[in-house]
């Protein structure tokens, strides 16, 4: 491919985030300065698309959970084989459609790790408002506070706050990895 | 014993906890990635205070914006204070939020859920501040 091809390429993809309505996206690494960084540029041009404060609240909330729990899962991986694949994986895209913001994130994960999201997601997915709120309780009042992370807590909060507009997917990447993504509605 | 005195950064909240005075006041962000490190020696200071508090504590929140692992180091904050308060001493919380944030409104009504302390809920609308 020749440099004029790729600069062509590029600006269609410039163009179809332009017809998306996307405020915002990052692809690579996480760290906490980098988490940071994506905070900061969210609250701004939240602020620049007129985003009403209870929404700009809500969208950076869910952010946060969203890139931190990125975080802490690959913060906690092995420096294996497929440990640089995975960590320069996570993504995210905020953008305005219809009258709501649209949250689309996700990174690679081992298999493993998609089974047992997926029982934990299936469980979640299962309650309605009452049953959501009394499994918040349960999980945020421990006796032990966790020293990494939310413990588990994020998704939960994900759910209450974008009032289960959330849609998850597991797509096989190969025999050892999967792409987990998540879809969050914010009205 | 000291005073904790801590600003507050984009991920970590600013810090008031005056024993003389019972006052502590936790306010602005708390999105820290690592959350035992922050609110850790916070909750150590509380087991020192509890000994010979202030004949009123007043805790005071007032954040912007929180993740659910500090969600979780409030709740220990609020336990031990409710632990002083079951014990006899006087205690009260305030716990200030937005006017558009219904999440922080939804977070102080389920601490009130938890704990058996005088939370009062204090509205405020930044935008007109």
């Amino acid at each position: 491919m020749n440099s004029l091809t790729c600069l062509v390429d590029l600006y269609k993809c410039y163009e179809v985030l332009k017809e998306e309505s996307v405020i915002f996206s990052h692809q690579g690494a996480l760290d906490g300065e980098m988490i940071d960084i994506i905070i900061q540029l969210a609250d701004k041009k939240l602020v620049k698309a007129n985003a009403r404060v209870r929404i700009k609240k809500k969208i950076i909330n869910i952010l946060v959970e969203c890139l931190q729990n990125s975080y802490h899962y690959t913060a906690s991986l092995p420096n294996e084989a497929d440990w640089l694949m995975i960590i320069e994986s996570p993504y995210v895209i905020v953008s305005y459609r219809e009258d709501a913001y649209y949250i689309l994130t996700g990174n690679l994960i081992t298999r493993e790790r998609a089974e047992a999201l997926k029982k934990r997601i299936d469980e979640i997915t299962r309650l309605d408002d009452e049953g959501l709120q009394e499994h918040y309780i349960r999980s945020l009042d421990k006796d032990e506070l966790p020293k990494q992370g939310g413990a588990g807590l994020g998704l939960i909060d994900i759910m209450r706050r974008a009032h289960h507009r959330v849609s998850f997917s597991f797509e096989e990447v190969d025999e050892k990895l999967s792409r987990f993504s998540m879809l969050i509605k914010v009205v | 014993m000291d005073n904790i005195e801590i600003e507050g950064t984009p991920k970590t909240p600013e810090v008031r906890f005056t024993h003389e005075s019972g006052q502590l006041i936790i306010s602005g962000r708390s999105i820290p990635e690592n959350s035992y490190q922050f609110y850790e020696p916070l909750l150590t200071w509380l087991d020192d205070y509890a000994q010979s508090p202030f004949a009123v504590t007043l805790l005071t929140f007032q954040l912007d914006y929180f993740n659910t692992s500090s969600s979780m180091y409030i709740l220990g904050i609020l336990k031990k204070l409710e632990k002083m308060y079951l014990a006899g001493h006087q205690a009260q919380v305030k716990w200030i939020y937005d006017v558009d944030d219904e999440d922080m409104l939804q977070t102080g009504e389920d601490f009130k859920q938890i704990v058996k302390l005088p939370i009062e809920m204090v509205e405020i609308d930044q935008e007109e501040a």
